[in-house]
């Protein structure tokens, strides 16, 4: 006990989104935002469906799936039952209130959100691959897309000591 | 010397030991009686604690270690602060104050870290919840700007130099 333990405070997050409803999104750029704001370094790596969240189209559009999610429970604790989420409106009515909750924790749109993490310095990169898949060019993105790169590249960025890959 | 006169020394003798003996005796008692109300006291103490923590989480009360202060010298002026340096008494705080907090996070203290700071303190006494995008639009300075103001902690290290709370909020 008498021995003290050397703090090694981290340095850098490489965070990779893979999938693009509201709450996988923001749950990136939350622990991205806190990051920077820690002083941490954070990079942002953007693919498959998360890539909605950097395309200009759909940044602000996201939506949270009401089918087949056993945490999800309608206002008062009730579990949500999987029917009334596959009825119309249904999905768009939950996205909406969960928007609404959101802005009342001062939790920003997604394009403000990443006009807050890279004023910060973060940075924010879209997957070649799942681009490419998605028919995406590089004015599809977000203007604080750095760029389209590779996996092998987005490992190169993630170097260093006391570094953490987080995938959400 | 002959009997006689040995006689009532050795009686003398005996009363004097009686005495030493009766004496030890009442040094035992009481250092029993000692060690029992130790016994006592330290199960009673063990009680007290165990029923002020059940209580405490039956209330749902949690002790926060920073609320715990101690005071600290800065500018001259005997200032509360918990673990971290945090003030806990803003109505405390001064400009002078301000520059040397700035100081131990490696600022220089200008005009504008002290517009932000005064804003950041009104929006605290208001009971706001505060965060970088709201700083950002308070027209004061931008996200980007608070960032160049406070590297590496843009509102955890104004709170600091502002004499508020360390910010509670994740954004």
């Amino acid at each position: 006990m008498a021995e003290k333990k050397e703090k090694k405070p981290l340095k850098k997050v490489c965070i990779i989104c893979a999938k693009g409803s509201i709450e996988d999104v923001y749950a990136s750029l939350v622990m991205a935002n806190g990051a920077v704001m820690e002083g941490i370094e954070a990079k942002m790596f953007f693919t498959f469906f998360g890539l909605d969240a950097i395309t200009k189209k759909k940044m602000n559009k996201l939506h949270t799936g009401t089918v087949g999610n056993p945490a999800m429970t309608m206002p008062g604790g009730i579990p949500f039952p999987t029917l009334l989420g596959m009825l119309p409106g249904v999905e768009a009515g939950v996205s909406a209130m969960m928007k609404k909750q959101m802005a009342d924790l001062d939790i920003p749109p997604v394009d403000e959100f990443l006009d807050m993490i890279t004023a910060g310095g973060g940075e924010i990169y879209a997957c070649k691959l799942a681009a490419d898949m998605f028919k995406l060019k590089k004015e599809d993105l977000s203007e604080h897309v750095i760029d389209i790169i590779t996996v092998g590249d987005f490992y190169a960025l993630a170097d260093g000591d006391n570094t953490q890959i987080i995938f959400t | 010397m002959n009997e006689n006169s040995i006689q009532p020394q050795i009686d003398e003798i005996n009363q004097k030991l009686d005495l030493v003996l009766h004496y030890v005796n009442q040094q035992r008692l009481k250092s029993e009686a000692i060690e029992d109300l130790i016994t006592d006291v330290s199960i009673v103490g063990r009680d007290i604690f165990h029923d002020t923590v059940n209580e405490l989480d039956n209330q749902n009360i949690e002790l926060d270690i920073d609320e715990i202060m101690t005071t600290k010298n800065i500018a001259g002026i005997s200032v509360d602060v918990n673990e971290e340096g945090y003030m806990t008494n803003p109505s405390q705080w001064t400009e002078a104050i301000a520059k040397e907090l700035a100081k131990e996070e490696d600022i220089e203290l200008t005009d504008e870290h002290l517009k932000v700071a005064k804003y950041l303190r009104e929006e605290h006494e208001k009971g706001t919840v505060l965060t970088i995008r709201k700083v950002g639009k308070s027209g004061l300075v931008d996200i980007k700007g608070l960032y160049k103001l406070f590297p590496g902690g843009p509102l955890k290290k104004s709170s600091k130099i502002a004499g508020i709370p360390k910010p509670t909020s994740c954004v």
